[in-house]
């Protein structure tokens, strides 16, 4: 009675067999229509045919920048369920992404009984997501980076291989991308100053464990949660050149402010004190939790053999902070490469392109220019410094120390 | 005696500092050096007849910015020579002060430290003070050479203004619908996710799950072309699916509920089974009670970031009547065409409207918020 399996039904059962042919044949289906779709365009419910060349013509004529023509007859709310269907036709994708599903629905179900398909279910929709809004928008990056597509809707695109990377880095992308890589670098710097310095600083101004500290860490803490928008209307109001709080005060010193957003030298500056605002107190709050983590007996060991406060703070916390450093090292510098919302209201990339970082040169390529694959392009050499940079921080993390978990 | 002192003060933690301090200094004043005869040099090279702007263009980095340079490098090594002085009369004095003494400093130590706290959290409440202030200005009073710190008088009818100027009800409409379809998915395809992947048992499973982690690594501010032209073509473009459904699902949220989720044992779970719960059923009455202080925390970082997103709601929403709260404010300032200098006090109002349910958000919700940053730190 050692082996009991004998005991069990064979697996795969008939049932999950026939399943997994159909889920075979439908995913075969599906993805052939998909694949031959993308390849020639797009499916029209209208006409049951990738869309020819004079549809796309008279799409670019009609310059629909909000709906791809569809139906023109109006049959009233028959038409919903009618343009919903249409708009999933129009992404050979979403067919081809189906295909998939049941294809490895189909793999999954030879290989484990139903009561196991029942957690993949659970998984199944998240998946289905990130191939869709993730994965797959990566692959139609590189597509898109390949042609010579314009606007952001359905527009006749051709093949025209690497001319996109060649304007990008042998022509005048060069000089723009160059420029907008180290205002980005300069930006992302000077965010990693003030969020590690400012919020260590702060960090130990406000260790101190009462109900008014409490209130006034939650101050500092606050601005974090306000919307990065919202608060850059009322930087742009403080920063102004005349009228502006800010050089007001500053006056008050002798000092004759900049305009600040509205002049080259010093609009970057501007953006960073937005962004001081907003970091430093979430950088104090990681800062001060890590450090309750400290255990008290390393302090009092250090009290004993004389240590004075200072040698204390560099001998004990300042170590003992070392993966929190880290932690903050990494996440500030990935979301400082993503700079774009304060850029976007408080200058636009602005004045000329001195604060023209990279999102933001690539939503004007798109958006404003017209230039949807050369945005893509740079989108792609954009993805690969991230991805580069985020490997690089992560390895060097990984071997640099952690004193204890 | 000389040696005795320089040893005293060697033994403090300050030396150490403000040696640190000194050789910033000598940096900065080297290459500020550098800049000066970089500057000399591109000087004496200069071709004829250029305009100073054309002369400031073409100098290089340390010429052009040798001036900071110096100045830092000046200030810095200021503030060393005063700390050294300082450090040695301290020091000279140490051993030399009084029990009493020393606790009264310490005394002024703490006062010290609650008065620059105080400062600080004033000067970071100050831009929602000023925001708040302005929105209750007149024009006039808006560009008054000295501003004034209080209103002379409140102006209650800029917020009405403002709201008949942009279409504050849809704004508000479209961001709760928007923020609450997008909690609501994020949840449930959340949780269902994170259940599958810390307690399910399925092939393939931990190679799915970096499909997860993989997500994370995929910014929307790289993607948002292909992403952007699939929702045109499915003619979703200035609609609430635009809005809701590219932010469906967060690699995030699943994965810190995948977290905690391991966190809970198998044997509650073994428990619920036998007492006939199916999978829904132990989500709902062991795992999510158990984990509810987590889910929470994310839940309302997921409401804050809904309500604050401006990257994807932006590109979307080309028509007024479909922007959210935060695009809304921030595009407030193009309908006064040029004139915005004079009406920042209906731009503060309509601020001043957009941040209120998060600041209050914020102060009823802190704790949880704090807990779970703190989590998400020690990950």
């Amino acid at each position: 009675m050692r082996n009991q399996n004998h005991l069990a039904k064979p697996y795969p059962t008939k049932g999950a067999r026939a399943a997994s042919v159909v889920l075979f044949i439908l995913s075969a289906l599906f993805i052939a229509v998909g694949v031959y779709g993308w390849l020639m365009g797009d499916w029209n419910l209208e006409s049951l045919r990738p869309i020819s060349a004079q549809v796309y013509e008279a799409r670019r004529i009609a310059r629909s920048f909000e709906q791809p023509i569809t139906g023109t007859v109006d049959l009233g709310w028959i038409t919903v369920p009618l343009r919903f269907l249409s708009g999933i036709m129009n992404n050979a994708i979403l067919i081809i992404i189906f295909g998939i599903t049941f294809l490895v629905n189909a793999i999954m179900l030879r290989l484990q009984p139903w009561e196991r398909m029942k957690d993949f279910f659970c998984v199944q929709p998240a998946l289905i997501f990130f191939l869709l809004f993730v994965y797959y928008p990566v692959i139609d990056l590189v597509r898109i980076s390949f042609t010579d597509m314009r606007m952001l809707v359905a527009d006749p695109q051709e093949f025209i291989g690497l001319k996109n990377y060649e304007w990008l880095f042998f022509r005048t992308g060069w000089t723009r991308f160059s420029e907008s890589l180290i205002i980005t670098i300069r930006y992302t710097f000077w965010e990693l100053f003030i969020t590690l310095v400012g919020g260590l600083l702060l960090a130990l101004l406000y260790n101190r464990m009462n109900k008014a500290f409490s209130a006034m860490r939650a101050v500092v803490f606050m601005p974090r949660y306000i919307a990065v928008a919202t608060s850059a209307v009322v930087f742009i109001w403080i920063l102004h050149g005349n009228y502006g709080i800010l050089n007001y005060a500053l006056s008050l010193f002798g000092i004759r402010g900049p305009k600040w957003l509205t002049q080259a030298d010093t609009a970057l500056m501007g953006i960073l004190i937005l962004t001081a605002w907003r970091v430093t107190g979430y950088a104090m709050m990681i800062y001060l939790s890590a450090m309750q983590g400290i255990p008290k007996d390393y302090y009092e060991a250090a009290a004993i053999d004389g240590a004075d406060g200072v040698q204390r703070f560099r001998y004990i916390t300042l170590p003992m902070l070392a993966p929190t450093t880290l932690f903050l090292f990494v996440t500030t510098f990935i979301a400082s490469m993503k700079v774009f919302q304060s850029v976007d209201v408080m200058t636009g990339g602005g004045p000329g392109t001195a604060t023209n970082v990279l999102v933001q040169w690539i939503y004007n390529l798109s958006f404003r220019d017209f230039r949807a694959a050369r945005s893509a392009a740079v989108s792609v050499i954009f993805f690969i410094i991230l991805l580069v940079c985020t490997a690089a921080t992560m390895r060097w993390s990984n071997r640099s120390v952690s004193y204890d978990s | 005696m000389q040696d005795t002192l320089l040893l005293r003060m060697r033994q403090t933690g300050m030396f150490e500092v403000l040696t640190l301090v000194l050789v910033i200094a000598l940096a900065f004043l080297f290459l500020g050096l550098v800049g000066v005869i970089q500057y000399n040099v591109q000087m004496n090279n200069m071709p004829e007849g250029l305009t100073a702007f054309e002369i400031r263009e073409s100098l290089g980095y340390f010429a052009s910015s040798r001036g900071t340079f110096l100045t830092w490098g000046w200030i810095l090594l200021a503030a060393a020579a005063v700390g050294f002085v300082i450090l040695a009369i301290a020091s000279h004095y140490r051993d030399k002060v009084s029990y009493a003494t020393k606790k009264r400093l310490r005394k002024a130590g703490v006062v010290l430290q609650y008065l620059g706290a105080l400062f600080i959290a004033l000067i970071v409440l100050f831009p929602i003070y000023w925001m708040v202030v302005s929105s209750l200005k007149t024009s006039e009073e808006l560009l008054l050479p000295v501003p004034t710190l209080w209103p002379n008088e409140f102006q209650w009818q800029n917020f009405p203004n403002v709201w008949k100027r942009a279409p504050f009800v849809r704004y508000f409409v479209n961001t709760l619908i928007t923020t609450f379809f997008i909690m609501l998915g994020e949840l449930t395809l959340g949780v269902l996710a994170a259940f599958g992947f810390a307690k399910g048992n399925f092939k393939g499973r931990d190679a799915m799950f970096v499909l997860v982690l993989g997500a994370l690594m995929v910014p929307i501010q790289v993607t948002f072309v292909p992403i952007y032209v699939m929702m045109s073509r499915l003619g979703w473009i200035n609609s609430y699916q635009g809005l809701i459904v590219p932010n469906l699902v967060s690699a995030y949220f699943i994965f810190m509920m995948r977290q905690s989720f391991k966190a809970v044992d198998d044997s509650y779970l073994d428990a619920g089974r036998i007492d006939g719960l199916g999978r829904i059923g132990l989500i709902f009455h062991v795992l999510m009670p158990m984990t509810a202080p987590t889910l929470v925390t994310v839940s309302i970082i997921t409401f804050i970031s809904g309500w604050n997103s401006y990257f994807w709601p932006r590109m979307v929403s080309t028509r007024d009547e479909w922007r959210t709260i935060a695009v809304g404010v921030a595009r407030l300032r193009q309908t006064f065409a040029g004139m915005e200098v004079a009406n920042y006090n209906e731009i503060m109002a309509g601020a001043v409207m957009a941040i209120i349910p998060i600041v209050v958000l914020f102060l009823v919700l802190q704790k949880y918020i704090l807990t779970g940053m703190s989590k998400a730190a020690m990950k």
